[in-house]
C-alpha cells in the first residue's frame, strides 16, 4: 500500500474521511471511559503504585538489557527452542523467509505483531508464494482492505460494519450480513478452517520471561494460543525491549496492560509457553524460532530517548491524544500511531523521514499521564522538535534575528514592558474588532486559520497594580 | 532435549547494546525487590475464606460472560453436566487426562447421556487427532488453580495428558475445580508456581478469565470469535 510521504497531506486526507473521525472518536472515547472506570476500581492511590512499579521494572530492564536478553536467549536454546539474533528488519524478514522455504509452508498463519509490521514481513512471504493470514479480527479486515492498523489495540477502529461486510463478502462464498455478530461468526468459521491447515504460526512477543525462557502472549479473542498450540513451527518475533526479569514482573505488567489497554481486569487469554513441546506431548510446536529484533531500538539507549523502550504497547496514549483523535491512526504514516508512534517513527525511521511528527501534539501531557509505564512521551515531542530544529537549521536569518530579538526582549522586565508599549501603539493597522485577522508573512498563515486576540489597552497585572495604589490612596 | 541453535552474530548484537547502555549519574536502576508487594492480595487461606472466594470467583466469572455451578456432591456435579449437554446440545465432548477428573469418573455421568465422553489422546498420531478434535463440541479440563479476584483459571499443561487443544478448539469449555484450588489472585498464583516449578516452567500454562472476547467491528462487543463461546466453572467443595 503506497503511503503519502508528506504529513501535511496525511492529515489533510484524514480530516475529510468523516466516517473514520467519528469511529476513531467514538472508539477512543470508549477506551478511555473503559480506563477510567478500570482505574477507579484500583484506586487512585494503588493504581499509582502500580505505575511507580512498573516504570521501576522498565527502567531496570532496559538499563541491563544486554544481560536479560543472554539469559533469555540461554534458556531458549535451552528448551529446544531456536533464536535468531536480527540487527535490522532485513535479517530478521531474511531468516523467517528462509525458514518458510525450508519448511516448503503454504499457509502461514499470523497474530498480531506490530513488528512485523515494521519490518514489513507479510509481502516477503507472500512473494514466494505464501499464503499469509492475519488472525486478529481486527488485523483480518485490514488485511483484506490492503490497509495498515490505525491503532495499536484497535486496528479496524476506523472501519464500519457495512465496510467490514463489503470486505467479507468478497472472500466468502455466502452472503455475509451486516450484523456484527453474523460478520464475527463468518471470521470464526473462515480462519478455523485455516487454522487446521496450519504450516507456520507467526505470533509477537507481548513479554518474554528471562528466567525461564517463556514467552507470554495476550489476546482477547484466543487466536495466538490456537496458533500456539496447533502450528508445528512457531515463530516468534519480538522486539528486543519486550522483556522481563520473571513471572512476578509479568504479573505487574499483566494487571496494568488490560486495564490501560481496554479497562479489563485482564486480558481473556495470557499464555505462557517455553516453545518446543516434550517428545511425549501431542500438540504444542515441534520447532520453535524466537527472532529478537533490534532494527533501532539499541540506538535509544543511553540517550534522552531510552524510557521510550519502557514502552508495553497498550494504546492508552493514542485514546487519551487530542490529535490522535481528530485525524486516526493513518496520518502518522508508520506502523505506530499517536503519541507513542510520534516519538518512535522519527527515532526508528530517522527525522528526515517522520520528524514532522512531533508537531503532531498540542504537548498537553495527557499521553505522559495515561502512560502505565510513566514515558515522559510531550517531553520528549519537545526534544524532538529541538532536535529536528538543530539538525536541519531551517529557520534562516529572519527566524533567528526575531527569536533573538523576542528572547532579548522578554529576558528583562523593563524591555518587556517597553515592547509591549510599542506594539500596543502600533498594532492599530491590523486590529478589527478588538482581534488581529490579518497580518504580514510570516504570521498571516497563522492567521488565515485563526484569530489573534488584540493587545489590550491594559493588561491584567497593570490593572492589579493601579488597584492596589487606589487602595493606598 | 537437544539444544536450539543460534543464528545472528550474537557477539556483534550485545556489544553494540552493552556500548550503549550507559551509567546514569546516580548509577542503573536496581532490581526493584518483590515488585508484587503491596498491589495484590496477600494471604493464607482458611476453607472458609475459600468458600468466600468462591462466591467473588463466581461473580467475576459471570460478570465476563461465563456460568459458574456451586457444587455439594456427585448428585449436583451429574446434574450440573447433564444440564450443560441439554444447554448446548452436545453431542461430543472430549476431556484431560487428569487424576483429579478420574476420580469424578465423568464417563458414568456422560453414559446416562446423549453426548459422548473422549478422554486424552484420542488418538496416538498429530495426523489423526487434529480433525477428530477439531470436531469436539465441548472441552472439560481440571482448573489447578483459580484467581478470584479477576474470575481466571489457571491451566498448567504439563503433562502429556492435559493439553492445551482441549480448551483451545472447542466452542464450549468446561472447568471443574475445588474450592481448595482458589486464590485471591496472583501472589497465591506465583507463590504455587515457585514451590512446584521453579523456573522450570510447563510447556504451555494458559490464563483464562471468560469467554473469547472481540470489540473489534465498531468496538461492539462479541463473544466466541476464535476461543471459547460458552465457558462453565463447575466448583467442587472441598469438604
Amino acid at each position: 500500500m503506497h503511503i503519502e510521504p508528506s504529513f501535511h497531506k496525511r492529515y489533510h486526507k484524514a480530516l475529510r474521511d468523516t466516517a473514520m473521525l467519528k469511529a476513531v472518536k467514538n472508539g477512543t472515547g470508549r477506551l478511555r471511559g473503559q480506563r477510567a472506570t478500570a482505574i477507579e476500581g484500583v484506586g487512585a492511590d494503588r493504581w499509582m503504585e502500580f505505575r511507580n512499579r512498573a516504570e521501576a521494572i522498565r527502567l531496570h530492564v532496559i538499563q541491563h538489557l544486554d544481560q536479560y536478553l543472554e539469559q533469555l536467549v540461554d534458556n531458549v536454546i535451552k528448551n529446544g527452542g531456536h533464536v535468531c539474533l536480527a540487527k535490522t528488519g532485513e535479517e530478521a524478514v531474511q531468516y523467517i523467509a528462509e525458514l518458510a522455504k525450508k519448511k516448503n509452508a503454504k499457509t502461514i498463519l499470523k497474530s498480531k505483531s506490530m513488528v512485523s509490521e515494521e519490518i514489513h514481513l507479510n509481502p516477503a512471504l507472500e512473494q514466494q508464494g505464501c499464503n499469509v493470514i492475519e488472525s486478529d479480527l481486527g488485523e483480518w479486515i485490514i488485511q483484506l482492505a490492503g490497509e495498515t492498523p490505525s491503532h495499536i489495540i484497535a486496528p479496524a477502529m476506523h472501519k464500519n460494519r457495512f465496510q467490514v461486510a463489503d470486505l467479507f463478502n468478497a472472500v466468502s462464498e455466502e452472503k455475509v450480513s451486516t450484523e456484527i455478530a453474523d460478520l464475527c461468526g463468518f471470521a470464526r468459521k473462515y480462519l478455523r478452517e485455516k487454522f487446521l491447515g496450519i504450516d507456520i504460526g507467526i505470533t509477537g512477543c507481548n513479554f518474554a520471561l528471562a528466567d525461564s525462557g517463556a514467552i507470554t502472549l495476550c489476546t482477547n479473542e484466543g487466536n495466538a494460543r490456537i496458533i500456539s498450540t496447533l502450528a508445528p513451527t512457531l515463530v516468534t518475533i519480538m522486539g528486543m525491549e519486550r522483556i522481563l526479569p520473571g513471572l512476578e514482573e509479568l504479573t505487574v505488567m499483566l494487571s496494568l496492560l488490560a486495564r490501560s489497554a481496554t479497562g479489563q481486569k485482564l486480558t481473556v487469554y495470557n499464555t505462557l509457553s517455553t516453545g518446543v513441546r516434550n517428545p511425549e506431548e501431542l500438540d504444542g510446536p515441534q520447532e520453535f524460532h524466537l527472532v529478537i529484533v533490534d532494527n533501532g531500538r539499541s540506538k535509544q539507549l543511553g540517550t534522552k530517548y531510552e524510557k521510550i523502550l519502557n514502552c508495553i504497547r497498550c494504546g492508552s496514549c493514542l485514546n487519551a491524544c487530542p490529535v490522535y483523535r481528530n485525524i486516526g491512526g493513518h496520518a502518522y504514516g508508520w506502523v505506530y500511531p499517536g503519541p507513542i508512534g510520534a516519538v518512535l517513527s522519527p527515532l526508528y525511521q530517522g527525522m528526515d523521514k517522520y520528524g514532522e511528527l512531533a508537531y503532531a501534539t498540542t504537548l498537553c501531557g495527557a499521553c505522559t499521564f495515561a502512560c502505565p509505564v510513566k514515558i515522559p512521551l510531550h517531553d520528549m515531542l519537545y526534544a524532538l522538535r529541538n532536535d529536528k530544529v538543530e539538525l536541519e537549521k531551517t529557520g534562516g536569518l529572519v527566524e533567528d534575528m526575531t527569536y533573538k530579538g523576542w528572547s532579548a526582549a522578554f529576558a528583562s522586565m523593563s524591555r518587556y514592558r517597553f515592547s509591549i508599549g510599542m506594539a500596543r501603539r502600533f498594532q492599530f493597522p491590523l486590529v478589527k474588532a478588538e482581534k488581529i485577522a490579518y497580518g504580514p508573512p510570516p504570521i498571516s498563515d497563522w492567521l488565515k486559520h485563526r484569530d489573534m486576540p488584540a493587545l489590550p489597552k491594559k493588561f491584567f497585572h497593570e490593572i492589579w497594580r493601579e488597584m492596589k495604589n487606589d487602595g493606598k490612596e | 532435549m537437544a539444544n536450539g541453535i543460534v543464528t545472528g552474530n550474537r557477539e556483534a548484537f550485545f556489544s553494540t547494546i552493552r556500548q550503549n547502555i550507559k551509567t546514569p549519574p546516580g548509577g542503573k536502576a536496581p532490581r526493584v525487590e518483590n515488585p508484587m508487594d503491596g498491589l495484590f492480595t496477600q494471604r493464607e487461606t482458611t476453607v472458609e475464606d475459600r468458600r468466600e472466594l468462591r462466591e467473588r470467583f463466581i461473580q467475576e466469572w459471570t460478570t465476563l460472560g461465563g456460568k459458574a455451578f456451586n457444587i455439594k456432591d456427585r448428585v449436583e456435579l451429574a446434574q450440573a453436566i447433564k444440564q450443560i449437554i441439554q444447554e448446548r446440545q452436545l453431542q461430543k465432548a472430549m476431556c484431560w487426562d487428569h487424576p483429579e477428573l478420574e476420580k469424578l469418573k465423568l464417563e458414568e455421568i456422560f453414559s446416562d447421556t446423549q453426548a459422548s465422553l473422549s478422554r486424552w489422546p484420542l488418538e496416538k498420531n498429530y495426523s489423526d487427532w487434529i480433525g477428530k478434535a477439531a470436531s469436539m463440541e465441548a472441552g472439560i479440563v481440571w482448573s489447578d488453580i483459580a484467581m478470584a479476584e479477576t474470575g481466571t483459571l489457571v491451566l498448567p499443561s504439563s503433562s502429556p495428558g492435559q493439553p492445551t487443544t482441549v480448551c483451545v478448539l472447542p466452542i464450549t469449555l468446561i472447568a471443574i475445580f475445588t474450592t481448595a484450588q482458589l486464590v485471591d489472585g496472583f501472589t497465591g498464583v506465583v507463590k504455587l508456581f515457585k514451590e512446584r516449578y521453579g523456573t522450570n516452567l510447563p510447556t504451555t500454562t494458559t490464563f483464562i478469565s471468560g469467554p473469547s472476547r472481540t470489540t473489534d467491528i465498531e468496538m461492539v462487543l462479541t463473544i466466541g470469535v476464535h476461543g471459547s463461546r460458552y465457558v462453565y466453572a463447575l466448583i467442587l467443595d472441598e469438604a
